[in-house]
């Protein structure tokens, strides 16, 4: 079943168009990467999917609904974080699930489990403004996973955190998502949604760029990419009619061919030239991706 | 439980646990009474000030008897007033004058006073202080002065003075205050005393709760809170339960204030010699002082509300609430007017306007008693405004709260409220 989809979903700000008629769907159980450079419309699209906004046009369904009757199945961690600082941890997550539709003498348990899981449980006392940005984040996703939905939609849910608790959390979503949580991620992070994400959309200026499954579209970019470690003069990179495009990196050098290029050719090239230590194919970075196709739907539209 | 009601609890708990409400119970009602009394009492209790007057009396028959006539003494049991005669020789009036004045500037003597060689017939006398303000002792020299001059007149008429004073005894009227409860004895300083306690505390808890929603109706927004608050509930379902829960907030401190007051009035007269001030005020009083305070509480918090959307931070908010102050301010400085005159008809016009009826149909019902309907029509007319403003600014509220950063400009206001 399709736990969300949006139809042709346009949305207007006075003179600026944030979402311009975006379809999508997402199935139950994907990890869903909703990607896009700064100001594309992730923001809009996901306040709009929580009904926190309506569309001007089109329509969005969750579990085949229209409008507000799922959101309290949705669980939401902003981009902008914030909580009732003065509010004790506790008081905090148990208010913040009852909104949700859940019993006060239920979540207490429940929160007080979730909140030993990030060690956090020490704290449960404490008011908010008392614990540093990072704890803060995590009752944050705490509150948003805490009445169990169906549907959690973390928007840059890794930013602040530091190596343990980032991949702590990578794993806490993923163990939700073995349970059968269907999970939007919304990110720059790119090496998180390569990790993490089945599925992908990358919007840009309102519209739709890619849209599916990542090893697919990953796949539709072709073995065309070549991770070359060496030693000696670069210069034959910048004379070779193979490449299309090169990416300097400090140990390496990653490099795209033109489509119908013989990656052997180059091989032979680079070990003429240099002392070859590593020639690997790779596949193309969702890095790469993204900015290649960010860049290319930026530059379409510079004529007009 | 629904997701107003959780708003509401959290609204009421969070605010009944701060210090400041526990202080503002306490100290609320005595910092009212002292605002209202100590005023009062400077103006009536005469300063504790020797007067150092030197007297040029003209008559030369005046000068023995005002100082009998002013033999006050002050709470130490000095003598209020210290006379001195100066001598003057005719034609060197201006003169002597011009030494007297030199003296009261150098504060050697407080005043000094002329009484005119006619005074006796004419009653013409000059009084010249740094300070002219003090009502209580210049009024006090004035009815000495009178009475000297009336007595000298009449003994010169070869009547008797003390007889006159006998037959001319005028009345003393005693106003009583005729309410649902019977007659009692009120002059206006009680009545005024006790009305404007009451009014202040209106004014004081609808601007503090007023204020308070308006806060944190800001702190959702720049804390961000209502990102997730508004993916759970509907905007109006949130700004209700900020509305009602601090509402809440505010009846329940009422009801500590009412309880304690009726208390005052059942055993305090007994018991603490208070029966005076206290038996006055009636249930009816404490039931309508709830009434007004909760519609305009309503009406208050609804507008500070929606500057709360549509502003990012206080110090927007600062300005964007001045008309509101202004709305409630009006009131307070139309009621001097009010009490001298409560069934005219601005008073009726004014406590019928939505904006001020809480503070003054209230105020008038304290001091007469307007005919029921006039009573009902503020009701109406409130309730009515109350349910326009909700309607209104449940549309500001629901675009302004996703605003951060910047305050919206009265045409983007416009646009929000017609698109919606």
């Amino acid at each position: 079943m399709q736990a969300l989809t949006l139809k042709k979903v346009h949305k207007r700000f006075a003179q600026v168009t944030a979402v311009d008629f975006l379809s999508l769907q997402v199935e139950e159980g994907w990890i869903y990467g909703l990607l896009g450079p700064n100001g594309a419309g992730k923001t809009t699209t996901i306040r709009m999917i929580l009904n926190i906004i309506q569309p001007d046009q089109g329509h969005i369904f969750l579990w085949g609904e229209k409008g507000a009757a799922f959101t309290d199945r949705v669980g939401y961690l902003p981009e902008e974080r914030g909580l009732y600082r003065k509010m004790k941890v506790l008081d905090l997550l148990v208010f913040l699930a009852s909104i949700k539709g859940m019993r006060a003498s239920q979540t207490r348990a429940e929160a007080l489990r979730w909140l030993a899981k990030f060690e956090l449980d020490a704290w449960c006392q404490r008011k908010v403004e008392e614990l540093s940005k990072g704890m803060q984040q995590q009752v944050q996703f705490i509150a948003c996973v805490l009445h169990h939905p169906d549907l959690v939609i973390l928007d840059e849910p890794f930013t602040g955190l530091d190596p343990v608790n980032t991949s702590r959390l990578k794993d806490v979503v993923l163990e939700l998502n073995a349970q059968g949580t269907t999970v939007i991620l919304s990110t720059h992070q790119m090496e998180q949604v390569e990790r993490l994400c089945s599925h992908i959309c990358l919007i840009n200026r309102g519209q739709k760029v890619l849209d599916g499954r990542l090893s697919e579209i990953k796949n539709e970019y072709g073995q065309n990419t070549v991770r070359l470690e060496f030693d000696g003069p670069k210069t034959f990179l910048n004379t070779s009619p193979l490449i299309e495009k090169m990416d300097l990196y400090g140990q390496y050098v990653e490099l795209r061919l033109k489509p119908a290029a013989d990656p052997q050719e180059l091989l032979r090239t680079a070990v003429q030239r240099t002392f070859v230590r590593k020639f690997e194919i790779v596949e193309p970075s969702l890095n790469d991706i993204f900015i290649e196709k960010v860049s290319l739907a930026d530059g379409d539209e510079r004529p007009e | 439980m629904s997701k107003t009601t959780t708003v509401i609890k959290r609204e009421y708990l969070e605010r009944l646990k701060k210090k400041s409400f526990l202080l503002g119970t306490l100290l609320g009602p005595l910092l009212m009474a002292g605002l209202i009394i100590v005023p009062g009492l400077l103006v009536t209790v005469s300063t504790g000030k020797q007067w150092r007057i030197s007297v040029v009396d003209q008559t030369g028959q005046i000068y023995p008897q005002l100082q009998t006539a002013l033999s006050d003494t002050l709470k130490d049991g000095q003598p209020r007033y210290v006379l001195e005669v100066v001598a003057i020789t005719a034609g060197q009036m201006d003169a002597t004058r011009r030494a007297l004045s030199q003296q009261v500037a150098r504060d050697r003597i407080s005043a000094y006073l002329i009484v005119g060689p006619g005074a006796l017939s004419t009653g013409e006398a000059d009084f010249y202080a740094k300070n002219v303000g003090d009502f209580t002792a210049i009024d006090r020299i004035e009815s000495a002065l009178t009475q000297i001059v009336v007595e000298n007149r009449l003994n010169q008429e070869g009547l008797d003075p003390e007889r006159i004073k006998k037959l001319t005894q005028g009345v003393r009227l005693r106003t009583m205050k005729v309410g649902k409860r019977g007659e009692r004895e009120s002059g206006f300083g009680q009545v005024y005393l006790e009305t404007m306690v009451f009014v202040m505390i209106l004014y004081m808890t609808i601007l503090l709760y007023g204020v308070a929603v308006m806060r944190g109706v800001i702190e959702d927004k720049s804390t961000r809170v209502v990102e997730v608050l508004l993916s759970s509930m509907r905007s109006t379902q949130l700004m209700a339960g900020k509305i009602l829960g601090l509402g809440g907030v505010g009846v329940t401190q009422y009801l500590i204030w009412i309880a304690f007051g009726l208390g005052l009035s059942t055993f305090g007269a007994a018991y603490l010699g208070l029966g005076q001030i206290i038996r006055a005020i009636s249930p009816s009083t404490f039931f309508y002082f709830l009434l007004f305070y909760l519609l305009g509480y309503f009406l208050y918090a609804t507008l500070y509300a929606g500057v709360g959307a549509i502003c990012s931070t206080e110090q927007d908010a600062q300005q964007v609430q001045f008309p509101i102050i202004f709305l409630l301010m009006l009131p307070l400085m139309l009621s001097a007017p009010i009490i001298k005159n409560p069934d005219s008809g601005l008073a009726i016009v004014l406590s019928l306007i939505p904006f001020f009826s809480p503070m003054l149909m209230f105020l008038r019902m304290n001091l007469v008693t307007p005919p029921l309907g006039q009573i009902l029509a503020s009701i109406f007319l409130l309730s009515l405004s109350i349910f326009l403003m909700i309607w209104l600014v449940a549309k500001i509220f629901r675009v302004g709260l996703l605003i951060y950063g910047k305050r919206a400009t009265l045409p983007e206001i416009v646009r929000w409220i017609k698109a919606s």
